[in-house]
C-alpha cells in the first residue's frame, strides 16, 4: 500500500482542455472518490494515474516513486473497469491468476502443456493457485473458479474483477465506475462490501463515480471535479455542510440546494434547513406550493416564490405531519445559521 | 386455419426455394451418378455403383484428390495467416488504412480468370517479372507452370494472393469487435510486449473470426478451378489436376456426365465432412464472449 500524490497534472485532447492543474495527495490506506458529472475528466485522471494515458504536464508519484516514465504494468497498481474487462476465454481462476502468472513465469513457462514441463513452472503454478484460491475465498467466489466469465452474473463478474485486482497486493486500487453496471439492489450491497474490503485490506483506493450516494457512503474523502478542475476535496460530511463553491453546493446533495440571489451574490440553503411558516411571517420568503412529493420518511414541498428563479424545496420530516397541499400560500424561512453565502463568482463568503 | 397450417404456409417459400435450388439439384446429381448418361444422349441406363467403382480405381481421380488436398493444405494456412497479418498491420497504422485495405482487397473483387492471364505474364519463363527478379538476385528461375515440381505450388501462391484480402477484411471486422478495455486490463496485468497482448487478448478474442475464415477459405480453396483452367489445364502430367477440374473435363469435355456426377457427389461429401469437422472441432475452442 502506498500514498499517491498528483502535482499540477494537466491534459489536453487536441484543443480541448480535459484536466486543468490538478493537485491532490491521497494518504496511504485512504478511500478517495473522484466525483463529477460525465465528461468532467475524472476517468481521464484515473487513467493517467494508471498509466493508460499520458499527462501533458505535471507529475505523479506512487509511494515515494515518481511514475511518470513508467508504463502501466510497472506502476504496481490494479484497476477495476466498468465493463470488468475479464478475459472471456479463461476460467475465473485463470483470470484472477493472470497478473501473477505474467510476473512470475516467463513466456515459455506460460505455454499450455509444454510449459508445465519446464523447470520451476510447477512450483510457480502451485503458488499462484494457492493465492488465487485465497483471494477467491475472501470474495466468496471459490466455488466459481472453474467457470468462464460468460457463465457468471454481473455481481459475480464484479467479484472476479476485484479478485484479479487484489491477488497481486498492489500499491493502490483504481476503480472506474465499478458498480454502474449492476442493478440497484446489488449496487447498494456491493457498496458496503467494497468499503469493508478496503478497510480489511488497508488498501489505498481511488474510486471514480458520478453517483453521489456511492461517493458519500464509501469515501474517506471526496474530490469533486467539474469541467476538468478539482473544486473541493473533503470528507463527505464536510463537503455537504461546508462547500467551498456554489458549484459544489449545487452538485452535491439531492434534492438540490436552494439558491436565492441576495446581496449581489447568492444565498444557498439545504432543503432540510428550510422551515415552512405562515406566509406573512417576518424574515420569510412568501410563495405558493407547486408540488408535494411524499417519500415515506419525508415530504418534499416545492414552492414557487416571486423573485427567485429556481423552485425552492423544503424537506419536511414525516413525523411533522403538517404537509401543506398544492396551491397553499406558505412562507419559507431558512433556519438560523444554516445559510451558505456565495459571492457573484460562486466563491464562498465566510463571516 | 390451424396454427400448424399457417406455419406450413409461412415456411413454404423457403422450403420451395430450398428444394428447387439446393435439394433438387443435389438429388438429381446423385441420381445421374448412378447412370451411364452422356451429355446430349437420348438414352441412359441405370448402372448402380459402377461409376463409383471405376472412380476408386481411377489413377487420375486419386491424383486429383491428393492434389486438391495438398493445395488446400498450402492455401488455407497461407491465406488465413497472411490475412491476419495484414489486418493487424493495417489496423496498427495511423494513416492510410483505407488505401491499404482497398489495395489488398482488390484481388478479391477482380475476376480471377482475367488475373490469371496477368499471372501468366508475370510467370513467363524468359520475360516474366518473377524470373527477371530471380535473375537480378543471381538466382535461377524456372518455368513455374510447366515444371511438375512447382506448378501446384505456383497455383497455391496465386490462390493465397487471391483470398488473403477477403480474410483480411473478415479479421479486421473481428479486431474492431475487441473491447479496448481488455487490452488495458492486459497492460495493467503485466502483458509487456505486443506479442503478449496478442496471445492474451487478440488471438483468443478472434476465435470466432478465425473459425469462420478457416472454414470459408477451406471451402473456397477446395473449389479451385479458374486458375487450373486458364494456366495449366491440369498439367504438366496431371501435376495440377484438381477435383473440380477433373469433374469438369469428364462431364463437359468427354461428355461422361454420369461419371462427372459421381465425382461431384464425392466432392460434395468431402466439403460437407470438412465443414462439420471444422465447426465441431472449432466450436469447442471458440469463445463468443
Amino acid at each position: 500500500m502506498a500514498a499517491i500524490s498528483l502535482n499540477n497534472v494537466a491534459k489536453n485532447f487536441g484543443t480541448v482542455e480535459v484536466l486543468r492543474d490538478v493537485s491532490l495527495d491521497i494518504a496511504d490506506g485512504e478511500f478517495l472518490t473522484l466525483l463529477g458529472p460525465s465528461g468532467c475528466g475524472k476517468s481521464t485522471l484515473l487513467r493517467i494515474v494508471a498509466g493508460l494515458e499520458r499527462n501533458d504536464s505535471g507529475s505523479i508519484s506512487i509511494g515515494s516513486r515518481c511514475v511518470d516514465a513508467l508504463p502501466a504494468r510497472d506502476r504496481d497498481i490494479a484497476m477495476v473497469f466498468q465493463s470488468y474487462a475479464l478475459y472471456p476465454h479463461m476460467t475465473v481462476a485463470g483470470n484472477i491468476g493472470l497478473p501473477l502468472a505474467m510476473r512470475r513465469m516467463n513466456v515459455w513457462q506460460r505455454l499450455p502443456l509444454v510449459g508445465s514441463l519446464l523447470p520451476g513452472s510447477r512450483a510457480a503454478q502451485a503458488g499462484i493457485t494457492r493465492e488465487v484460491t485465497e483471494a477467491a475465498q475472501s470474495l466468496d467466489i471459490a466455488q466459481l473458479l472453474d467457470r468462464k466469465p460468460g457463465q457468471l452474473s454481473g455481481g459475480q463478474k464484479q467479484r472476479v474483477a476485484l479478485g484479479r485486482a487484489m491477488v497481486r497486493h498492489p500499491a493502490a486500487f483504481l476503480l472506474d465506475e465499478p458498480l454502474s453496471n449492476l442493478d440497484a439492489k446489488l449496487r447498494v450491497q456491493m457498496r458496503a462490501e467494497l468499503t469493508e474490503l478496503q478497510r480489511r485490506l488497508g488498501a489505498t483506493m481511488i474510486y471514480v463515480t458520478h453517483d453521489q450516494a456511492e461517493a458519500m457512503t464509501m469515501s474517506d474523502r471526496v474530490a469533486v471535479m467539474l469541467a476538468g478542475k478539482l473544486q473541493q476535496v473533503a470528507p463527505p460530511r464536510k463537503l455537504y455542510d461546508d462547500p467551498e463553491t456554489l458549484a459544489v453546493a449545487e452538485f452535491v446533495g439531492s434534492p438540490k440546494i436552494n439558491v436565492m440571489p441576495a446581496d449581489g451574490g447568492f444565498h444557498a440553503v439545504r432543503p432540510e434547513a428550510m422551515e415552512i411558516v405562515a406566509p406573512d411571517a417576518a424574515v420569510a420568503i412568501a410563495g405558493r406550493v407547486r408540488l408535494v412529493e411524499h417519500m415515506g420518511s419525508e415530504s418534499l414541498v416545492h414552492v414557487d416564490a416571486p423573485g427567485v428563479p429556481q423552485t425552492l424545496i423544503a424537506r419536511l420530516d414525516a413525523l411533522d405531519a403538517r404537509d401543506p397541499v398544492r396551491g397553499d400560500a406558505v412562507g419559507l424561512r431558512p433556519m438560523p445559521g444554516r445559510v451558505l453565502r456565495f459571492d457573484a463568482q460562486g466563491a464562498r463568503v465566510r463571516d | 386455419m390451424t396454427e400448424r397450417r399457417i406455419a406450413g404456409v409461412l415456411i413454404s417459400p423457403a422450403v420451395t426455394l430450398f428444394v428447387v435450388l439446393l435439394a433438387g439439384p443435389t438429388v438429381a446429381v446423385f441420381a445421374l451418378s448412378l447412370t451411364n448418361w452422356q451429355l446430349g444422349s437420348s438414352t441412359l441406363a441405370f448402372i448402380g455403383i459402377d461409376n463409383y467403382a471405376q472412380l476408386f480405381t481411377d489413377r487420375v481421380f486419386w491424383k486429383s484428390f491428393g492434389n486438391t488436398f495438398l493445395y488446400c493444405l498450402v492455401v488455407v494456412p497461407g491465406s488465413v495467416f497472411l490475412g491476419l497479418g495484414l489486418a493487424l498491420l493495417i489496423e496498427s497504422l495511423s494513416f492510410g488504412r483505407g488505401f491499404y485495405r482497398a489495395a489488398y482487397f482488390l484481388p478479391v473483387t477482380s475476376t480471377l480468370i482475367a488475373m490469371a492471364v496477368v499471372w501468366e505474364f508475370l510467370l513467363h519463363p524468359t520475360v516474366g517479372l518473377v524470373n527477371l527478379t530471380f535473375e537480378a538476385f543471381g538466382l535461377k528461375g524456372t518455368d513455374w507452370l510447366k515444371n511438375p515440381d512447382t506448378a501446384l505450388f505456383t497455383l497455391a501462391g496465386i490462390g493465397i494472393w487471391q483470398s488473403a484480402g477477403l480474410n483480411m477484411v473478415l479479421f479486421m471486422a473481428g479486431l474492431k469487435a475487441i473491447p479496448a478495455d481488455l487490452y488495458e486490463a492486459a497492460e495493467i496485468d503485466g502483458a509487456a510486449s505486443s506479442w503478449e497482448r496478442f496471445r492474451c487478448v487478440t488471438w483468443p478474442m478472434l476465435g470466432p473470426a478465425t473459425l469462420f475464415v478457416t472454414v470459408v477459405s477451406g471451402i473456397r480453396s477446395f473449389q479451385v478451378f479458374d486458375t487450373v483452367e486458364v494456366l495449366t489445364k491440369g498439367g504438366p502430367n496431371k501435376a495440377t489436376e484438381m477435383l473440380l477440374y477433373t469433374m469438369y473435363t469428364e462431364a463437359f469435355n468427354f461428355f461422361r456426365t454420369g461419371y462427372g456426377a459421381a465425382i461431384t457427389v464425392v466432392f460434395l461429401a468431402i466439403v460437407l465432412v470438412l465443414t462439420l469437422l471444422q465447426v465441431r472441432f472449432g466450436e469447442k475452442r471458440t469463445h463468443y464472449g
